[in-house]
């Protein structure tokens, strides 16, 4: 059997689905989309003839720079710069470029927890939700009009155990209402936002719990599976039981 | 649908700092895995629990573990949101 070997130093990368980065330019944006070294050679090492690529990687990475939003907001090429914001990534980008706030609701909660006995109790709280979104022409400025990607949507939210902040990238018609073929008014709404994060695939459930980013759906007794589908807002504020 | 059954299933790895997200049962869980989600039938009393989340108690009930989701609008794919 012949080992695979490749001179990685001087080999072109693929990042995000886009091919042509010698390794400089792609150790910066592997930088930016990875929070540790961890989570890059889980994604990127997958084969043994890649060892060697990522003990490199692993003995540069503290003193990696990451790309950052100023340079690619300079970068001409829109793949490039696209891929720079996939790596960025949402939270960033949109801490740094002062997203247009869309909504922002607030939910009083009444949901059910359980104590060290495993004895549920109520627990009642205000969550706050918010629905931003980056222009197109902030994201892109410099790129002719019908070049130009179209705006994106985020939701922010709160961990309420936590405190911990979360951004999370929804579509045009969770954010808006509308699909980008429809000329009808948009009706921003964060809660629809944050519904659609959840994609099930049982008809009618009968509750929905939440732990950090787990979500369990409960059956009934008509449950029967469907093809997923996004909960609606008020699929949402109905079926939400539990959250920690 | 529930080809396995244990007494502990863990249903997700938090990315950043690798907490689980753990199922127990003393009576155990049959459980199957789909492309979307984790079915199980929990038989009696089951407990999820994390470091950093409340615990949360399920009594015999069926149910589908599934990740949050999101889109990513520089690929227009949707996938699994891993805090």
């Amino acid at each position: 059997m012949t080992m695979v070997t490749y001179d990685f130093r001087n080999a072109d990368y693929c990042v995000c689905g886009l091919r042509g980065y010698k390794l400089d330019q792609a150790l910066r944006l592997w930088k930016a989309k990875f929070e540790t070294i961890k989570h890059f050679k889980r994604d990127v090492i997958k084969h043994s003839s890649l060892e060697e690529l990522g003990n490199f990687v692993e003995e540069m990475w503290d003193n990696i720079l990451p790309v950052a939003v100023p340079e690619a907001l300079r970068e001409g090429n829109v793949e490039k710069r696209r891929v720079m914001f996939d790596c960025i990534g949402v939270s960033t980008l949109f801490r740094e470029l002062n997203p247009e706030l869309l909504d922002r609701q607030m939910v009083h909660k009444i949901r059910t927890r359980w104590d060290e006995h495993n004895n549920a109790y109520q627990h009642e709280y205000d969550d706050i939700y918010e629905l931003y979104r980056l222009g197109g022409n902030k994201l892109f400025a410099g790129v002719y009009p019908l070049q130009r990607p179209e705006s994106i949507y985020s939701v922010r939210c709160w961990c309420t155990t936590t405190g911990r902040e979360y951004w999370i990238y929804v579509p045009e018609e969770a954010a808006l209402g509308r699909n980008r073929w429809q000329h009808i008014d948009d009706k921003p709404d964060a809660l629809r936002a944050i519904a659609w994060t959840i994609r099930i695939d049982i008809s009618s459930p009968k509750r929905i719990y939440r732990q950090g980013d787990i979500i369990i759906a409960e059956e009934s007794e008509g449950s029967q599976t469907v093809s997923p589908y996004h909960l609606s807002k008020e699929q949402y504020l109905a079926l939400m039981f539990s959250e920690t | 649908m529930y080809t396995k059954k244990s007494n502990r299933l863990v249903l997700g790895e938090g990315e950043t700092i690798g907490h689980k997200h753990v199922l127990q049962s003393d009576a155990g869980v049959q459980f199957g895995r789909t492309t979307e989600c984790i079915c199980m039938m929990v038989e009696d009393v089951g407990i999820l629990t994390h470091d950093e989340h409340d615990r949360m108690v399920f009594k015999k009930a069926k149910l589908r573990s599934y990740n949050q989701m999101e889109f990513n609008p520089m690929d227009g794919t949707i996938s699994r949101v891993f805090d």
